[in-house]
């Protein structure tokens, strides 16, 4: 309810009438100076409100300082509706600039994440989990309406018993975990089988990553088979 | 352990034969690769990858413990989609090993090489 | 503005919308790029718009949403999955604007607020004459207001959102938030008479 919040520290507040909304109270406007009523003895803010509001106000309606006061409302509103109107249109709004921009930035930077092993158990190949991650998306989503969220694959240890040499990162074959949204359509064990068969091949085709388990978790049910991105 | 780098001449032998590979879309862009390629970026920040490795680490890297006799070479590549991804690894290797015996005369060094991505 | 104020419309679109944002930020924090500049598409635009109205300059509105999304990159491993991307990143750049302004220098004397200029996509001759003059008197007279009293009035005259929905996006509540849209509101009003 605290009016004064604004005035902590580090808050500078330099703007007309901040200075005086020094005390808290139940109103936004509780200072001597904006307490001052109208000549119908009204005030300022409590006239305001109830025209914003929409509450039916019969003493606004009649008396004439309670008029004039919502007609210079009135009138900023009508400015305010004729400074949007010379906005250009959100649609219109070019940000391919902004986007091209900011994804410059974010390539750059290298996330911390698990690097998974490509290959045989001697190999010294790998492959960062966010692309192995995406390659496993993309293949669920092949099936009609279906949409890949949360995926982490990682080498899990029960099915690995050679422990890492120093300095070296553990070798073996991966569990997958993914969850996906699917429309009613799928009948809910088919779609999970499905999904898994398509994981596994294209972890086998695309990869050449050794997968011993793929959980799938259906996280939502969606209406519309036409649930491709836009 | 002091790590021993290997001449700009080794590493640039080593890189052209991983981008010369069948699948390989690109090396792993080093920082300062990017920087020049953004303008827009000038006021960012380089940051280090948080891994602890260098600001300026880019795709290939070529060190050699002290003492040891043999190479290790670390190549980070992001790969061309439709290229199976351990395949062009294995390629990355065998290039990669045939560059440094011709460019440094050494047979057998460790190569680790890592997919960061795919395009 | 009838019609506009209040609660986000609660359609069917904007329910799907809501649940592809849910996915693609999942996707983002795992990392995966595509998804988030899937992300920054899909949010930009409006967030840019949000960003010029607050701080009166496309130039610095679109360094201050680029900032943004940089910043939510970086914290999104750790979003909640029950919390709204789009009402996230909106507080993002709120926050981020009203820092921007904090930093300005303060223009508390009116005489020494400079005319807008015109905005560049002004194009049309025939909404200039006296609407335009008063659009001009408004952002002249908007730039006398303080940090905290600009953002609360940008958000609930111009993008239409409830005391609520600003008192989250500030952090305050929404009584002080009415306080400040009312000052502001004074302010604005006598400003622009005094100048009539």
């Amino acid at each position: 309810m605290a009016v004064n919040e604004e005035t902590g520290p580090g808050n500078q507040d330099t703007g007309p009438g901040e200075e005086r909304a020094a005390a808290t109270g139940g109103n936004p406007a509780d200072s001597p100076a904006e307490r001052e009523p109208l000549p119908c003895g009204r005030e300022l803010w409590s006239v305001w409100e109830r025209w914003e509001s929409g509450e039916a106000d019969p003493h606004a309606a009649a008396c004439p300082h309670c008029t004039e006061a919502l007609n210079t409302l009135r009138h900023l509103e009508d400015v305010v509706s004729a400074a949007r109107a010379t906005e250009p249109r959100e649609q219109d709004t070019d940000a391919s600039a902004l986007v091209g921009r900011v994804m410059d930035v974010v390539r750059l930077e290298l996330r911390p994440g698990r690097t998974l092993p490509l290959g045989e158990e001697d190999e010294d190949a790998w492959i960062v989990e966010a692309a192995a991650a995406r390659t496993v998306r993309a293949a669920a989503e092949t099936l009609p309406g279906v949409r890949a969220g949360s995926c982490r694959i990682e080498v899990r240890s029960q099915d690995t018993d050679t422990t890492a040499p120093a300095g070296r990162l553990r070798r073996g074959p991966v569990g997958i975990r993914l969850e996906v949204e699917a429309p009613l359509t799928w009948h809910l064990q088919e779609v999970a089988e499905q999904v898994r068969h398509r994981v596994l091949e294209a972890a086998e085709t695309e990869l050449g990553m050794r997968v011993t388990v793929v959980d799938v978790t259906i996280t939502d049910i969606t209406e519309d088979v036409e649930g491709r991105r836009p | 352990m002091t790590e021993q780098l290997a001449s700009g001449d080794l590493t640039d032998a080593v890189a052209r034969a991983v981008l010369g590979t069948a699948g390989v879309a690109f090396l792993r862009p080093g920082v300062a690769q990017l920087l020049r390629a953004s303008r827009a970026l000038a006021r960012v920040r380089p940051m280090g990858d948080r891994l602890g490795r260098p600001p300026r680490s880019s795709g290939v890297r070529v060190t050699r413990g002290e003492g040891a006799e043999q190479w290790h070479v670390e190549v980070y590549v992001v790969l061309h989609r439709g290229h199976r991804a351990v395949d062009v690894t294995r390629e990355v290797r065998a290039a990669v090993t045939a560059a440094v015996r011709a460019e440094a005369g050494m047979r057998d060094p460790r190569v680790s090489v890592t997919v960061t991505g795919l395009v | 503005m009838p019609g506009e104020r209040g609660r986000a419309p609660q359609d069917g679109a904007d329910e799907a919308a809501r649940r592809a944002d849910g996915l693609l930020a999942v996707r983002a924090g795992e990392g995966d790029e595509e998804a988030f500049e899937e992300l920054v598409r899909r949010h930009a635009p409006g967030l840019l718009r949000l960003a010029t109205r607050l701080l009166g300059s496309r130039t610095e509105a679109e360094d201050a949403v680029q900032d943004s999304f940089v910043s939510a990159w970086r914290k999104l491993p750790e979003f909640r999955r029950d919390a709204r991307f789009g009402t996230w990143i909106h507080r993002i750049v709120t926050n981020r604007c009203l820092n921007v302004l904090r930093a300005r220098r303060p223009a508390v004397d009116l005489e020494g607020v400079p005319e807008p200029q015109a905005p560049e996509h002004e194009a049309s001759p025939a909404r200039v004459a006296e609407g335009h003059a008063a659009v001009a008197d408004l952002t002249r007279a908007m730039a006398g207001l303080s940090p905290e009293q600009r953002v609360c009035w940008v958000l609930r005259e111009l993008n239409g959102l409830s005391y609520e929905s600003i008192a989250e996006s500030v952090g305050i509540s929404p009584e002080a938030v009415r306080g400040r849209v009312f000052r502001a509101r004074r302010y604005l009003t006598e400003a622009m008479a005094a100048w009539r």
